[in-house]
């Protein structure tokens, strides 16, 4: 930033130290009228923070932390209308503003940053312009606000400054926006910031990296934030005081430190309980009073049998390509994680597995059919194979929002691939549809309930339900705990492994979070533009060594574990256990050195060999 | 989170129980009866169908059988609109002018949304080549002014109520695929879709199944305005030469057959268009409310 601003910096430090509180929230109330009654979203919450704090409000969905974000800008959804309390903001009372209050308070105090910053960019105005109009309400000339704008976009560590500004935002990758986000709530030099989950949809690795910089810039700045959250560990990592809420009230407020050693209330140690630790060594179970066991991984027999083999499976979209030459395997009952960055072609390979879209070359087969042992060819659409390899492998998804069709009711959805496969007749589909939603630990007196009377997890389950209901060797899970909450998270998971166990069920796990790949996994694929980098049994994976980008993956997970004050970068250029020259091959690892291409640790652990020279993230620092 | 209390209190009460699709109906209706302009429109259309349906109850006269020594007459006790040039009742032409205009228009819109709704859908699900060429070949169709196409489809296979319909067909068909194909790629992405495609379904059983149920809201948008469009279409045509033949009660041959004799008998050319101009306000005003109460964006259209 420039020169002119150090005086207001160093003023606000002066703020900082005599810790008067710089956002107030007094009893706060707020309901919405719904079908003619009030309902209480948020009831008597009250917390203070104090210059240069941070504060996270965290909560599982429906806990009202939003609402409460939204207030510290003066928003209300529609619809909802605060009943009592006070908010203040910068000595403001923002509860009492009118609209040309509100637009001066958000224009100079108080500044947010939302979840998906693709949404809040406008899609056909360029970046520059774009920020430059957050500094429209400060009146300067426009030769110094363009002159702000490239230092606000240097500042956010966006790469080549003249360049971007010139840019649309659908030219950015979701951590550039992101950045891009920031720069402008930034750009009024406000002094308290609201992160309303501002790293939710990004991965891991670039998730750390936007923390890094917002844990920088409001130390330097001495910014005031509110941090809203469900992720234990981006609130670990941020904050310096917690305070947890659920069903629209305050549980427990306490400072970080104290909070994740010692939570006083049940419903604290039960999320801080639910969340999977990249240290367990299988599924934590989480009793009622938080408790927690780790329930031990049920390995895969020896002689298990292959059950979908692929070889140098290679899929294009047009010229790029997606997944260049992976060789995986899968047994029965086995979990192979698929671990990797967002486009990463984690994705891509196992929904070409489910057939959806034939691979370029190389071969993926299904064993177990066929009398021959030669199996059944997958490379084909799901259309080329015939009905009874195609109900052998189903597909799972991420988001339960889009998973079931809403004009049908839950038993609908079952039953469609039953008579779909031919598995049951009219007479018997009803009784087997009810039969595989009780499987799935569900109420079979939701089987008459539309999609949306049913909540999140609920949805998940049905969807498991129905690629049950081909009776399959494999069932491909696209991210399907990724948007739950922590604790119905835990529930899914450990269905799945239930039902892997009862059906002998072999699953292809993809996720990016990878204490949860930790818990449930039997053996882990590391992918990177493509190709697989590393493979190997998970316990194998987790102690290393590793390819450098699997350390790098691990070392951005956040753990619900404080870090003390925050504001250190906290990606690290890793020690490199191994170089990738031949000469570095562990002992006992006879073929290690023959092959070109991979370092053979043993024990089915393979690294591929890389350049030492080349930066381990070969994927450009453009987050 | 099997437990199904906590799920019913999530509801805020409204719609819950076994029968949600009645709670989507009453939803609709309410939200349409608190809309004037709604229950206007929605009000004219109904009275239309009325009057149409029971025109024979509703007048003693017959719409077509001339009487010369009645002509010309002004609106008085017997005749409330007057008579035209060849001594027929005008507003029994009116009533009976209804049910051509309405019988026509719906056949003639009832296929064009229903091929616009299956080629959208089709098209939206299918994508690659087959999306490209189609929608060129329908931007082509789109180019021809539609009185033009009209004219050339009724030029070379005569005149005629099927013939109409085909006409009409042919030259809105583009324009629903283009709404209906727009509001169907928003839901070919979806999960449940996919789940279908990797199962191996074909595209008319996942058309059916998952992707029409949840765009029938746009489809029935749809079918409203474009109605009103048909209305006049189809009126023009008339008052062309090109539609209904004579004696045939229509309102567009009316106003043609009348307009030479305005100064004499005004009502014999206002009182059909008046007739017409309430049935296309009516739809209009149906449309906007259906499409208001259903959240459906009529903007969507232009894309």
């Amino acid at each position: 930033m420039s020169t002119a601003d150090r005086p207001t910096t160093a003023d606000r430090r002066t703020d900082a130290a005599s810790r008067e509180p710089v956002v107030r929230v007094d009893r706060l109330s707020v309901a919405y009228r719904s079908g003619g009654a009030d309902v209480t979203v948020v009831r008597e919450v009250s917390f203070e923070a104090a210059a240069g704090e941070t504060v996270a409000v965290v909560g599982e969905s429906g806990s009202g932390k939003s609402t409460v974000a939204g207030t510290l800008l003066g928003h209300l959804r529609h619809g909802s209308r605060v009943t009592g309390g006070r908010v203040e903001v910068a000595g403001r009372d923002v509860l009492a503003l009118d609209a040309r209050g509100l637009r001066n308070l958000r224009a100079t105090d108080v500044a947010l940053v939302g979840q998906n910053a693709g949404n809040a960019l406008t899609p056909s105005m360029r970046i520059g312009r774009q920020i430059e109009e957050s500094l429209l309400p400060l009146g300067l000339p426009r030769g110094q606000r363009q002159e702000r704008v490239r230092s606000l976009v240097a500042r956010v560590g966006l790469p080549d400054p003249v360049g971007i500004v010139r840019r649309y935002p659908h030219q950015l990758s979701g951590g550039q926006q992101q950045r891009v986000a920031i720069a402008m709530a930034l750009a009024a030099e406000p002094r308290v910031l609201v992160l309303d989950e501002p790293t939710t949809a990004l991965d891991v690795v670039t998730q750390a990296r936007i923390l890094d910089l917002v844990a920088g810039l409001s130390d330097e700045l001495g910014l005031t934030s509110v941090l809203v959250s469900h992720d234990l560990g981006v609130v670990a990592r941020m904050a310096d005081r917690v305070v947890v809420m659920r069903e629209g009230e305050v549980v427990e407020s306490a400072g970080t430190t104290a909070l994740f050693t010692a939570p006083e209330h049940a419903y604290t140690r039960h999320l801080l309980a639910s969340v999977p630790r990249i240290s367990d060594h299988g599924l934590a179970e989480v009793g009622e009073d938080g408790t927690r066991t780790v329930r031990a991984r049920r390995p895969v027999p020896d002689g298990a049998p292959e059950v979908v083999s692929m070889r140098d499976v290679t899929i294009d979209y047009g010229s790029h390509r997606a997944v260049d030459g992976v060789t995986l395997g899968l047994r029965r009952g086995e979990v192979l994680a698929l671990v990797g960055e967002s486009g990463s072609g984690k994705s891509t390979l196992a929904w070409s597995l489910a057939g959806l879209r034939p691979p370029t070359s190389g071969t993926m087969r299904l064993f177990g059919d066929t009398g021959d042992g030669a199996g059944d060819d997958l490379a084909t659409g799901a259309r080329g194979r015939p009905l009874d390899v195609r109900r052998r492998i189903q597909l799972a998804f991420q988001n339960a929002d889009t998973s079931l069709n809403p004009r049908r009711i839950v038993r609908d959805a079952v039953r469609r691939p039953l008579r779909f496969f031919g598995l049951a007749d009219r007479s018997g589909v009803d009784g087997r549809a009810h039969e595989l939603i009780r499987d799935v630990a569900l109420d079979p007196a939701l089987s008459d309930r539309l999609p949306e009377q049913l909540s999140g997890g609920q949805r998940q389950r049905v969807g498991i339900a129905r690629a049950l209901a081909g009776d399959p060797r494999v069932v491909v899970a696209d991210e399907v705990t990724t948007a739950l909450d922590v604790s119905v998270q835990a529930s899914v998971l450990a269905l799945l492994d239930d039902l892997r166990a009862q059906r002998d069920l072999a699953f292809v796990f993809i996720s990016h979070d990878l204490a949860v790949v930790r818990g449930i996994a039997d053996r882990v694929a590391v992918m990177r533009e493509g190709r697989v980098v590393e493979e190997g049994p998970v316990d194998a994976v987790f102690n290393g060594p590793n390819h450098p980008y699997t350390s790098r993956l691990m070392a951005a997970v956040l753990e619900p574990e404080p870090v003390g004050g925050g504001g250190t970068a906290s990606v690290p250029e890793e020690a490199r256990p191994l170089t990738g020259a031949s000469e570095e091959v562990p002992a006992g690892s006879p073929e290690g050195a023959d092959d070109p291409d991979w370092i053979d640790l043993g024990g089915g652990h393979r690294i591929r060999r890389w350049d030492p020279d080349a930066p381990d993230g070969a994927i450009a620092d453009a987050t | 989170m099997s437990d199904p209390s906590q799920n019913r209190a999530g509801d805020g009460g409204q719609g819950a129980g076994p029968a949600p699709a009645t709670g989507a109906l009453r939803r609709t209706l309410r939200s349409l009866t608190r809309s004037t302009p709604a229950m206007v429109g929605l009000g004219l259309v109904a009275l239309h169908v009325l009057l149409a349906l029971f025109a024979p109850l509703l007048t003693p006269y017959s719409p077509t059988a001339n009487t010369p020594d009645q002509a010309l007459l002004g609106p008085g006790a017997d005749h409330w609109a007057g008579t035209d040039a060849l001594g027929r009742d005008v507003l029994t032409r009116v009533l009976y002018g209804g049910q051509y205009a309405l019988v026509v228009s719906f056949a003639a819109t009832a296929c064009a949304v229903a091929l616009g709704t299956l080629l959208g859908c089709v098209t939206a699900l299918r994508g690659g080549w087959f999306d490209d060429a189609l929608m060129r070949v329908l931007d082509a169709v789109l180019a021809i002014p539609p009185i033009l196409a009209l004219l050339v489809v009724v030029t070379v296979l005569g005149a005629g109520p099927a013939v109409i319909v085909l006409a009409v067909t042919i030259v809105y068909a583009p324009q629903v695929v283009r709404v209906v194909r727009a509001a169907a790629l928003g839901v070919a992405p979806l999960d449940y879709v996919t789940a279908a495609r990797a199962r191996g379904e074909r595209t008319l059983p996942i058309l059916v199944r998952e992707v029409l149920p949840n765009i029938v809201n746009v489809v029935a948008v749809e079918f409203a305005m474009r109605a009103s469009w048909v209305v006049l279409l189809i009126s023009s045509l008339s008052f062309l030469g090109f539609g209904a033949n004579p004696p045939t009660p229509d309102w567009g041959l009316m106003v043609s057959e009348n307009r030479t004799a305005m100064v004499v008998v005004p009502w014999a050319s206002l009182a059909p268009i008046l007739a017409l101009a309430t049935l296309v306000v009516g739809l209009n005003l149906s449309a906007d409310g259906l499409s208001k109460a259903w959240g459906v964006d009529r903007v969507k259209e232009s894309s």
